[in-house]
């Protein structure tokens, strides 16, 4: 193979790899097809374990495509070189690789797969056998993670890895607002929570992949696991691995899908117009102000026949609508002669639910590995991602707020076409976001991204490998915003009411870039002697970024139709554009040992220098030291058959984090103009201090766990507690305001989080159609702000020592007010209340409102968070189900839709239910403007804090394959149909929309979506 | 295959090499370093320059700056703010506490950072002039360091006086408040410096004059009632000929004629296209979208036929011809349309004449007024008749204002008492420099700011919503922050 290999290639280059020797069998993965011919023969025969059939083993001829299936009886057939080799695999079953041996029969017998032990888990710089493991890592498996359908691969996480909570802010597709924290929010500081995400090997991105991209995403919890990451290991890594093909035979595989998405929940809102009217003049003689409309136009509305003239509009019902996903994906997989490839290309088309957004993703992986000798090694993985999105110009955010913001007195666009402001001039709003998107008041951004590397692994000598890899990102963002004139009317009488709002007409475009570079090679050594046994890794790696950017704007464009700069006026325009830069050098290591497989011992060290710090205060050293003990090796528990494993681990290391501004060291000049005497002047001042002091921050992890698998390996069990202080955090210095100056970067302060994790797996089967498995992950934790200094009030949220960062600190509302007497007798309120306003609680007694009683609300951080996983396997029918859920959080919301006539926005139908003289309830004040009325916005109470516990079905799947003798006639490998429901149903307290969302703010965020996903998989 | 290997090394080694060039000292590419800095004469234009800049300081709501001073007629019974723009709508419901971040919060550190880039100024300016040009520029300095220590005393009264190049202190130190009376001597003495310093000539280019730095002395002295003092330095302004009266009351608020009103003492500069409102143009929150809106009470306030009403706010059914700027389905001022909340005025001082139909994308770039002539004349007619009464002189300097080309108001009958021209005075000031956000501080100085304020009811169709004032507030609250970080040096003002 290798000198037909070579003839093809030119003569030149041949004789010139003669000359050096050096094997290009690199290139033979572009050769597909094999050529070689040999004697064919049908092969017979049937798969058992333990003496019982098994079906779905797949049988591969090694190194073709040539492919079957066994039967119900775990019979197949398979036409095969007298002289070949069949791979055999089945899902709980170990691999193996049959000699045909020139027989025409064969009786196969599979040994139950040690999965768990065996299991290799990709770690920091490598990858680690799972029972040799001393620190927290947990994995999940690519074909796990696409049991949900979904565009951006972040949102899969959810629930699939203890330790890892995954809140989706929003459902705007392709702004989808994941926040990723491991092991609770650990610092204040601006160099944030996030964790570190590793694409094969380097920083990259995850949200840039096609979910069906993925291998393997592994979670690096813990110091041990982490610290080889040193500077940037401190919010925990996230380790993903694409996939690569497997060595033997091509299989192609196509995807595709169509999701039908809705919100999942929505407010309901008063839509009849004289409702809304009475309500508004309500509101208004509640809040002190005039009512909006008169008798004549409510009775108008009430008693009106012509509903296109008077129309009861539904503004909610205009702003969403059914969407329509669909995903398609390719992928090229196989390998042959030491050459190995995987292509996966994927397409998905997204539009939202919420009108005018629109997202399309185009990607592509490509994994190459080449054993371009018997030591050498070659591989790239590159992934290219082109997104496409379309919104309009404010956001999801703006364009919710502002539908609600309208009166159901009209529609958005009148019969004859032209749109509507308001029905009456004096009523207020927002804009009118279907003429937004109608008249496309669109901003677009494109995205080009690019994440790859090259490796190249060479064996020194056995069992010392040199690896190398170099790689980074590229990304190129455009965006665009156009905003042009256009006309608006009042319904009631079709006069003009000036322009569209959408800002300053005008055109603002933007460029910006990012490039990133990275570069690693290390020694990695592996060595059994006798019963020792020895890993052990030591590299040098370095990373560069440049940032840049550039934006112009031009303002008052003549015509709507030309939407570039140059078509613009040049008086007003504008422009900007910086760029930053940083760099990052690191020397690492690790060393394993373990005797007998039963005693392990883990240590990693990482020494990293950043340009972000101070020449003298940049390095930091960053170890870890991890044990782990596998009990079920004793001898005492030899003859305890039901364990098939029990390992305790423990391990303790250090972690920075330095992600704090680029140049938080340098004392630099601001640029502070004047506008003297018709000029503009330069002028300058300098109001930074700088500390030269300046280090890293650095998280602390002590993390105990124990591993179980017990019955035939069909029970699993992870768990871990974890005590993880983040402490000298970088911050700005809580100088004196009177020094008038910018504070200074410091470390100082410090943050605990305690917890436990727990994932618990069974497998099982009923009968030999029927198996099942049932999963649960758990995990809960408490943070404390340990360290902080003087205590710092945030609008609603506190800061001080010994209670959770960022704890809700809030007036006590205590009911309403039901008289004027009641107000007399009560504590007297900063702000003068009248009946029907919020009761404020005075928590200290002294017979008076005032800052003193606020207090701490618990509610910032879930007290726990939970997943169910149930899977059922009956022929060829599997059905899946995830349960999601988080508990004890609390979200202050406000504004429109949680509080009536915002803007004039339409009230919530719980406002019925308000209080009124005759209606004295508690639990709602009187209806108000929420415009600023006081005696109930201005105060941060509870009255805004909303429990946003939940429980969810996060997902269910039903997926049937088709049998293969049906397949194998279409010359298919296999074939799955199925059905997918995301987010099927939610149980929880929060008002009118989801509860799972990004934190506190406006009520209204981009709803969630519901999916009903139907699609089908086929393999060649 | 040893060749093999060692190629590769050396291959792999050159790559290591050339990415190893890379070193970790970069440094921001659009910012000087600090170090360079006085070094070269320029810096000291620089510098100076840089100080006038923290006039342009947001920290009201909305980006409003200190500096929008109608935005300061929201706190009193003139003005009304529906967006809480400046915090008045606020601050006149909720009320004043210390951990207001906005405005109380804000305001005072704006004006310590002001403070310190002066301090820093004058610590350093004398390493790159010398002579005369030196001894103007640090009187500059004095001058906007004095402004800004103004600021605060009125404020939150007493606080700390720093006057230490920023760079000397240390970071970590407390320190406590001096006295409001403390606070004003030492704006004296800066202010006497300035006078001493400036250039006697007409306000024009936005640098301070003398002028500017004795009027500042006047409101000082004034503040502190000494007002024979006051009446002294008002009357040296006055007879130093270098600021007139505007024959064209309204050509003071708006471009370009204000580039031309040598009634303007002191003003915020800004410049079309690139120095700009802050947030929008103020035609936007002022005039389209009505958050300043004028009283009920301010507007009884106007003498019958004073043109300044109408200068100052449109009435309903204004139209073109009233200077009313909206068009089309606008086009006659109507209460309840387009956020004009029924029960109040929309202003009209303050926009371009012959502007139509503003909104967001309107250029316009009105510098803010904070001192003008006339307000010498009323400041000099108060001290005056306070000190020895309502003379002829207080007679001349009252009715030149009234008396104004276009607003031509009778002359005040004579033989009023001290106290009888007391209530002229006030009236006159209320209705002269309305929007122009002086009622605020006079009503605080002249003490009757709880009895005007406190149960006020803004708008009369709304009786039950009522401005609350207390007489707390003469001392703003300290920030909570600054408490917290000076403990225990530094105390709360009283009541809070």
């Amino acid at each position: 193979m290798k000198n037909y290999l070579l003839r093809m290639i030119p003569p030149g280059i041949t004789m010139y790899v003669k000359r050096l020797r050096f094997p290009f069998a690199v290139m033979s993965f572009f050769i597909l097809a094999s050529l070689h011919v040999s004697a064919q023969q049908t092969v017979r025969g049937r798969v058992t374990s333990a003496d019982t059939a098994v079906s779905g083993v797949t049988l591969q001829l090694k190194g073709t495509a040539v492919g079957t299936q066994t039967n119900a009886k775990g019979e197949f057939s398979i036409n095969a070189p007298s002289n070949g080799t069949l791979l055999v695999s089945a899902i709980g079953f170990a691999s193996q690789e049959v000699q045909i041996g020139g027989q025409s029969s064969l009786s196969i017998a599979l040994q139950t797969a040690d999965q768990q032990l065996n299991q290799i888990v990709v770690v920091g710089y490598g990858t680690q056998s799972k029972r040799k493991l001393t620190s927290a890592v947990v994995t999940v498996s690519g074909e796990e993670l696409n049991k949900r359908i979904a565009t951006n691969p972040t949102t899969l996480l959810q629930g699939q890895l203890p330790g890892l909570q995954v809140v989706q802010g929003s459902g705007e597709p392709g702004a989808e607002n994941v926040s990723l924290r491991i092991r609770g929010v650990s610092t204040f500081s601006g160099a944030g929570n996030d964790p570190l995400v590793i694409v094969d090997g380097l920083p990259g991105s995850l949200a840039a992949l096609n979910p069906n991209d993925i291998e393997s995403v592994s979670l690096l919890k813990d110091a041990a696991s982490a610290a080889i990451y040193g500077s940037r290991g401190a919010n925990g890594v996230i380790v993903i691995k694409t996939k690569r093909g497997k060595n033997g035979g091509f299989s192609l595989n196509y995807t595709f899908n169509l999701g039908i998405s809705n919100p999942t929940s929505l407010p309901d809102v008063v839509t009849n117009s004289a409702e809304y009217m009475r309500l508004s003049n309500e509101a208004s003689a509640n809040s002190g102000r005039q009512p909006i409309y008169t008798q004549a136009q409510i009775d108008l509305y009430d008693n009106a026949t012509d509903r296109v003239k008077y129309p009861n509009h539904d503004w909610l019902g205009d702003l969403f609508v059914t969407a329509y996903t669909k995903n398609h994906y390719l992928s090229l997989t196989g390998g042959k002669e030491n050459t190995t490839y995987n292509l996966g290309i994927g397409y998905t088309d997204q539009p939202g639910t919420m009108i005018g957004f629109e997202y399309k993703k185009y990607t592509v992986n490509l994994g190459l590995s080449s054993k371009v000798n018997k030591r050498v090694t070659l591989g790239t993985n590159i992934q290219l991602n082109y997104g496409n999105k379309l919104n309009p110009r404010q956001g999801a955010d703006d364009s919710f707020l502002s539908t609600l913001a309208q009166s159901p007195l009209y529609p958005p666009r009148s019969p004859d076409g032209r749109w509507i402001k308001r029905a009456y001039s004096n009523e207020s709003g927002n804009k009118n976001i279907p003429a937004i998107v109608g008249e496309n008041v669109r901003a677009r951004s494109e995205d080009f991204y690019v994440q790859g590397n090259i490796s190249l692994d060479v064996e020194v000598l056995n069992g010392l490998t040199w690896e190398n890899r170099a790689g980074g990102n590229f990304d190129a963002f455009k965006f665009s915003d156009f905003r042009p004139v256009v006309p608006m009317f009042y319904y009631n009488d079709m006069s003009s009411a000036g322009p569209l709002d959408v800002g300053n007409p005008g055109f603002d475009a933007r460029r910006s870039d990012n490039a990133y570079g990275v570069y690693y090679s290390q020694l990695n050594f592996k060595r059994s002697f006798n019963e020792h046994s020895v890993s052990a890794l030591a590299g040098y790696q370095q990373e560069y970024n440049k940032a840049s950017n550039l934006a112009g704007s031009r303002l008052q464009y003549t015509t709507n139709y030309l939407k570039e700069l140059d078509a613009g006026p040049k008086p007003g325009m504008t422009n900007s554009g910086t760029s930053t830069e940083w760099a990052i050098r690191s020397f690492y290591g690790n060393l394993n040992y373990d005797y007998q497989d039963k005693y392990l011992f883990g240590s990693s060290v990482r020494y990293d220098g950043t340009s972000r710090l101070p020449e003298d205060t940049r390095w930091g050293l960053f170890y870890s030291f991890s044990a782990g003990w596998r009990i079920s090796k004793e001898l005492f528990l030899k003859d305890v058959s039901w364990i098939n494993d029990l390992k305790l681990r423990g391990s303790w290391g250090k972690l920075g984090n330095q992600n704090i501004g680029i140049y938080p060291y340098q004392a630099t000049l601001s640029i502070r103009d004047y506008a003297f005497d018709g000029k503009v002047q330069p002028g300058y001042s300098s109001g930074m201090i700088v500390e030269p002091t300046l280090t890293w921050e650095t998280t602390q992890v002590l993390d105990i766990g124990a591993d179980l698998t017990a019955f035939n390996n069909k029970l699993s069990v992870t768990f871990d507690w974890f005590n993880k202080n983040t402490f000298d955090i970088l911050r700005q210095a809580q100088i004196p305001l009177w020094l008038g100056m910018e504070a200074p970067f410091i470390n100082n302060g410090s943050v605990r989080n305690k917890g436990v994790e727990l994932g618990v797996q069974y497998r099982g089967n009923i009968t030999r159609d029927l198996s099942f498995f049932a999963g649960a992950n758990f995990q809960a934790y408490k943070n404390t702000l340990e360290k902080y200094g003087k205590r710092e009030i945030n609008g609603n949220l506190i800061r001080e020592e010994g209670k959770p960062l960022d704890e809700y600190y809030l007036y006590i509302w205590d009911g309403i007010f039901q008289s004027q007497d009641e107000i007399d007798k009560s504590p007297k309120q900063p702000i003068t209340p009248s009946p029907g306003d919020l009761k404020i609680k005075d928590v200290n007694g002294d017979g008076k409102i005032t800052d003193a009683d606020r207090t701490y609300v618990q509610g910032k951080y879930p007290s726990f968070q939970y997943t169910l996983n149930l899977g059922l396997n009956w022929k060829n029918f599997d059905l899946s189900a995830m349960l999601y859920g988080s508990q004890g959080q609390k979200i202050y919301v406000n504004g429109w839709g949680a509080e009536p006539f915002r803007q004039g926005s339409m009230p919530t139908t719980d406002w019925r239910n308000r209080w009124t003289p005759t209606n004295p309830t508690n639990k709602m004040p009187k209806i108000y403007m929420a415009d600023g009325y006081a005696p109930v916005q201005g105060y941060p109470s509870t009255y805004f804090l909303k429990d946003a516990s939940f429980l969810r079905m996060k997902n269910l799947q039903l997926g049937y394959t088709l049998p293969a003798r049906l397949t194998s006639k279409a010359a298919m490998k296999s074939m799955r149909v199925y059905f997918a429901a995301d987010n099927v149903f939610t149980i929880s307290d929060y008002p009118g929309l989801d509860p799972e969302r990004g934190g506190d703010g406006l009520y209204v965020t981009y709803p969630q979506i519901r999916t009903f996903t139907f699609g089908a998989s086929v393999q060649f | 295959m040893r060749k093999i290997i060692s190629s590769l090394y050396i291959a792999a080694g050159c790559l290591f090499m050339l990415a190893a060039c890379k070193d970790l000292n970069v440094s921001p590419t659009d910012k000087l370093p600090r170090t360079i800095f006085w070094k070269s004469e320029g810096d000291a234009d620089f510098a100076l320059t840089g100080l006038y800049n923290f006039l342009y300081m947001p920290g009201g709501n909305w980006s409003c700056s200190q500096y929008y001073v109608f935005a300061w007629d929201t706190y009193t019974d003139d003005a009304y703010s529906q967006h809480d723009y400046g915090g008045g709508r606020s601050a006149g419901s909720s009320g004043l506490t210390p951990n207001t971040k906005a405005y109380v919060e804000s305001y005072y550190t704006n004006n310590y950072k002001a403070i310190a880039a002066a301090n820093h100024f004058l610590a350093n300016v004398d390493k790159v002039i010398s002579g005369d040009k030196l001894k103007r520029y640090k009187a500059e300095a004095y001058f906007l360091r004095a402004f800004n220590y103004f600021w605060l005393a009125q404020l939150y009264g007493n606080v700390p006086i720093v006057k230490a190049d920023p760079y000397t202190v240390d970071y970590t130190s407390i320190m406590g408040k001096s006295t409001r009376e403390e606070v004003l001597a030492f704006i004296r003495e800066d202010l006497d410096i300035a006078i001493a310093g400036l250039p006697d000539v007409g306000y024009t280019t936005g640098h301070a004059v003398k002028g500017t730095a004795q009027g500042y002395k006047v409101r000082v002295l004034l503040f502190e009632k000494k007002y024979a003092e006051a009446a002294a330095l008002a009357k040296q302004i006055i007879d130093d000929n270098k600021f007139f009266l505007n024959d064209n009351y309204l050509a003071n608020f708006y471009k370009p004629a204000q580039n031309s009103s040598k009634e303007i003492m002191f003003s915020v500069k800004y410049l079309l296209p690139n120095i700009t409102h802050q947030d929008v143009p103020l035609v936007a929150p002022m005039h389209r979208w009505k958050g300043y809106m004028g009283t009920q009470d301010l507007i009884n306030e106007y003498e019958v036929n004073d043109p300044r009403k109408t200068m100052t706010w449109f009435f309903p059914g204004d139209t073109k011809a009233q200077g009313w700027p909206f068009t089309g389905d606008l086009s006659v001022a109507t209460p309840g349309m387009d956020g004009w909340i029924q029960g109040y005025y929309t202003p009209r001082k303050w926009l371009p004449p012959g502007l139509e139909d503003p909104t967001t994308g309107t250029l316009v770039d009105n510098d803010f007024v904070l001192m003008r002539f006339a307000d010498i004349k009323l400041m000099y007619a108060e001290a005056q008749n306070e000190a020895v009464g309502a003379d002829a002189s207080v007679y001349k300097q009252i009715n030149e204002v009234r008396a104004r080309t276009g607003v031509n108001m009778p002359e005040l009958p004579a033989g009023l008492s001290k106290d009888q021209m007391r209530e002229k005075i006030r009236h006159e000031r209320r209705v002269e420099f309305a929007l122009e956000g002086l009622r605020y501080f006079d009503l605080r100085r002249w003490g009757i700011a709880t009895q005007k304020l406190n149960g006020f009811v803004s708008n009369p169709l709304a009786p039950n919503i009522k401005l609350k004032y207390e007489d707390k507030y003469q001392y703003w609250p300290i920030p909570q922050t600054e408490i917290d970080r000076n403990t225990p040096a530094l105390k709360q003002n009283p009541d809070y």
